[in-house]
């Protein structure tokens, strides 16, 4: 009985002790930003998805005026892409999912996060970029916390002045001016200074919280640190240098497990993401005679990578391929150094050929014909057929469009046109890096995002029948207004007339010859004025008089071949037939002057 | 178009007869931006470009030589889209781009009487030079110019009596003595000595008028 009453003591006294508790046992829950232009993004969904990070912050102010009755305290997590914006952080917790991948950017000017908070938060897994300032955590007294980011080619990266509860952990601090300028003695610690005009500016007297960091190689570290736990080697980052850097460690860098019980940098402590960097230079090829197809990629050279995984499938983006001797889709390569890999087995994964598409219309144009056709479902692109006679002939492969214009054709002349479509057996490849933990997840634990995506081709394109086969003949055009161009830029007109149209290619010569070599100085361009006022009415004489034209295109044939040699020739058959000219012209004076002495009876 | 222009100028006459008497030191130069739509005068216009006006942008710029009478120079752009003909098939095709930009030097009248005048009628007009580039489809470009004049009226309201603090911080920081908003007619003529083809044609314009 007595043991009963303790019990039912016990429980009431852990039933009040809960109800007085329970208020103050938030809950955690995110909000959204998303600026990827391929994510759906809506403020209605669950979670709420903003597509900028403000607005996301924004939100999680309103919502979180309701924790005390909700029980729940919203923070806002940030997937990567690039985001130009300039925050107000308000007391919300921001986190980015990848901390590379996740930039908030300022173009080179403004501040990119100004703190003003009023409660614990913290900002995290971020990259801040091309600023005048990174975060300005100034005149805050709550607690606030800066760790896991990276901050790079910011005039000031942060600034902490008269923020007594504000601490800089795990960070990386690269190709800054100022890393962190302060006025107090902060809790600096984990972090790599590399690279930077002044690593800590401070004013402080004393500065005993700047512990276990790394400086190396910045024009000024700016204050004096305790030697035993801070550092000055290089921290070997595994590309900082790139237009995408990779802050990771490389194996053997002297920042691994030398923090506070952790590595130092972005990629250290309890709240770094677990997400390897992208993979890069993934390629593919087939061998036809083998029919396997080789992937290579660069190593993912960070010292917690231990292998990769190859994606492969037959849908762009889409890998859940199956069929490979070497096994369905992620094939895992358990080797950090291994950079390449086969797949062997796959054969062509089309089996149906694709309906013939239908040829809408036929446009005319100058010397061209705009074709639009339907799409085939299954297609991967298309085969334009068109010639003089019909079925047509000649082909040209179009890729994967529903509209083309064949160009280079002649005006007046009837072509006759069609299409096919061709679907292209193909295998998309995507390879991500992952670590020794695990579970994985690309792009979101312990393996990478996937790589930009590789394709080949595997076996014969399947080709669908002709569509409908279309007639039409390419024609001038003539614009309302009718306008043609002024002064020296269009007309050749005595070719014009003798030659009998705009186009023809002994006019184009002596256009082109006019263009480059009479227009580009004064003495051409006076020559071509002249010409312009007093052209036409030879035009005009020989449009009245057809019968003289054959006599004027022969008559201008030595200066169209002109310029066809001076237009289309390279330096050395110029240099050749000018000599050759120069060394007629000269036998033929001597021959002549010769004659002239020989007649008079005198001698050379 | 006409009566528009004489009822303009019928409201400037009293403002020409202040003009004699010069009021209190004030703006030396006016600039104009606005835009609005233009209007070609070419008969077939809609058929080939869908619909019978443009989008016009135009910024002027001008000095008063009396506080009513001012000389200046302006320029602007117009541009639309069509088709093209196909004459032997009879048809439309192939697309056309049309791009207009009109230089005008011109004289204007403002009818100011008061510094403080609520609505300002205004009529100018002079010698106008516009540029045209035609591209047609797979064909190349057309360009060059024609001469001709322009007239055009209409009627400004004064911003500074809507918002006086505005006014003042415009005149303090910046030395703008007066903002207007304006709405106005453009009549232009231009045609094309080798084809008479008329460049020209109405814009109906609004914008901001600033003097300083």
């Amino acid at each position: 009985m007595k043991s009963i009453k303790s019990m039912l003591l016990v429980l009431t006294a852990a039933l009040i002790l809960h109800s007085a508790i329970a208020p103050n046992m938030a809950q955690a829950d995110e909000i959204i930003a998303n600026n990827s232009s391929t994510a759906s993004c809506s403020s209605s969904a669950t979670p709420p998805c903003y597509t900028t990070i403000q607005q996301a912050i924004d939100a999680a102010v309103t919502l979180n005026l309701d924790s005390a009755t909700t029980g729940i305290i919203y923070s806002v997590r940030v997937e990567p892409g690039e985001y130009p914006e300039n925050l107000t952080l308000n007391g919300i917790t921001v986190q980015g999912r990848e901390t590379a991948r996740t930039i908030i950017s300022g173009g080179g000017s403004g501040t990119l996060a100004t703190a003003n908070i009023s409660s614990t938060s913290i900002i995290s897994n971020l990259t801040f970029a091309n600023a005048s300032i990174g975060i300005d955590a100034s005149n805050n007294t709550a607690s606030f916390e800066i760790r896991n980011n990276i901050f790079r080619a910011i005039s000031t990266a942060v600034t902490l002045q008269s923020s007594s509860n504000t601490t800089i952990i795990n960070n990386v601090f690269y190709a800054n001016g100022t890393a962190i300028s302060t006025n107090e003695d902060r809790v600096i610690k984990n972090n790599i200074f590399l690279s930077n005009t002044a690593a800590i500016s401070t004013t402080a007297t004393t500065v005993s919280n700047i512990t276990y960091n790394d400086f190396f190689s910045n024009a000024s570290d700016g204050v004096v640190w305790d030697t035993v736990t801070n550092i000055t080697l290089d921290p070997l980052f595994v590309d900082a240098f790139s237009s995408t850097p990779d802050f990771h460690l490389l194996s053997g860098s002297p920042c691994i497990n030398k923090g506070n019980a952790t590595d130092m940098g972005a990629y250290g402590g309890s709240g770094t993401d677990t997400i390897p960097f992208q993979v890069s230079g993934v390629a593919s090829s087939l061998d036809t005679t083998t029919n396997i197809i080789s992937v290579s990629w660069n190593a993912n050279n960070s010292y917690l990578v231990t292998g990769y995984r190859v994606y492969y499938g037959t849908t762009s983006g889409v890998y859940t391929g199956t069929g490979a001797t070497e096994g369905a889709s992620p094939i895992s390569i358990p080797s950090a150094a291994t950079t390449s890999a086969t797949l062997s087995g796959l054969t062509s994964n089309v089996t149906t050929t694709p309906a013939s598409p239908t040829l809408n219309s036929v446009s005319p144009l100058n010397e061209s014909l705009a074709l639009s056709w339907d799409a085939v479902d299954g297609a991967t692109g298309y085969r334009i057929y068109y010639g003089t006679s019909s079925p047509p002939s000649t082909t040209v492969d179009v890729g994967d469009t529903t509209t083309y214009t064949l160009s280079g054709l002649t005006n007046g002349q009837t072509y006759y046109v069609a299409v096919s479509a061709i679907a292209q057996p193909a295998y998309y490849i995507a390879v991500t890096a992952i670590d020794s933990t695990g579970p994985y997840d690309p792009g979101i634990g312990h393996e990478s995002a996937y790589s930009l995506e590789s394709s080949v081709s595997v076996g014969s394109p399947m080709e669908s029948g002709l569509s409908n086969i279309t007639s039409d003949f390419p024609e001038a055009l003539v614009a309302y207004p009718n306008l043609t161009s002024q002064g020296p830029s269009l007309h050749c007109f005595i070719a014009t007339a003798a030659f009998g149209y705009y186009s023809a290619p002994e006019v184009q010569a002596l256009r082109e010859f006019r263009d480059r070599y009479l227009l580009t100085n004064s003495a051409g361009s006076a020559f071509v004025r002249w010409y312009y006022e007093h052209g036409p009415v030879a035009a005009a004489f020989i449009n009245a008089h057809p019968a003289y034209k054959p006599v004027v295109r022969a008559a201008l044939m030595p200066a169209v071949g002109a310029a066809l040699l001076m237009t289309k020739t390279s330096f050395f058959i110029k240099t050749i037939v000018t000599l050759f000219i120069l060394t007629i012209a000269l036998m033929m004076a001597y021959r002549s002057s010769r004659k002239k002495l020989s007649g008079s009876g005198g001698s050379l | 178009m006409k009566k528009i222009i004489l009822f303009l100028l019928a409201l400037t006459v009293p403002a020409v007869a202040y003009a004699e008497e010069p009021l209190l030191a004030g703006p030396s130069w006016s600039l104009e931006l606005k835009g609005g739509m233009f209007a070609p005068a070419l008969d077939d216009w809609s058929r080939y470009y869908g619909k019978k006006d443009m989008p016009e942008y135009a910024v002027t710029l001008a000095y008063k030589v009396l506080r009513q009478v001012e000389i200046g120079v302006g320029g602007g752009m117009a541009k639309d889209k069509g088709q093209a003909t196909a004459p032997i098939h009879g048809i439309l095709s192939g697309e056309v781009t049309y791009k207009l930009y009109p230089l005008n030097v011109f004289v204007l009248v403002r009818g100011i009487i008061t510094e403080d005048q609520w609505v300002v009628p205004y009529i100018g007009g002079g010698w106008t030079r516009i540029y045209y580039r035609q591209t047609v489809e797979s064909q190349g470009q057309a360009r060059g110019s024609a001469d001709g004049y322009h007239v055009r009226g209409g009627l400004q309201l004064s911003l500074d009596n809507l918002d006086e603090s505005a006014a003042d911080n415009l005149y303090s920081e910046d030395g703008v003595y007066h903002t207007y908003f304006f709405v106005e007619v453009e009549r232009t003529k231009a045609k094309i000595k080798s084809s008479s083809v008329d460049l020209g044609g109405t814009a109906y314009l609004m914008g901001l008028l600033f003097e300083f």
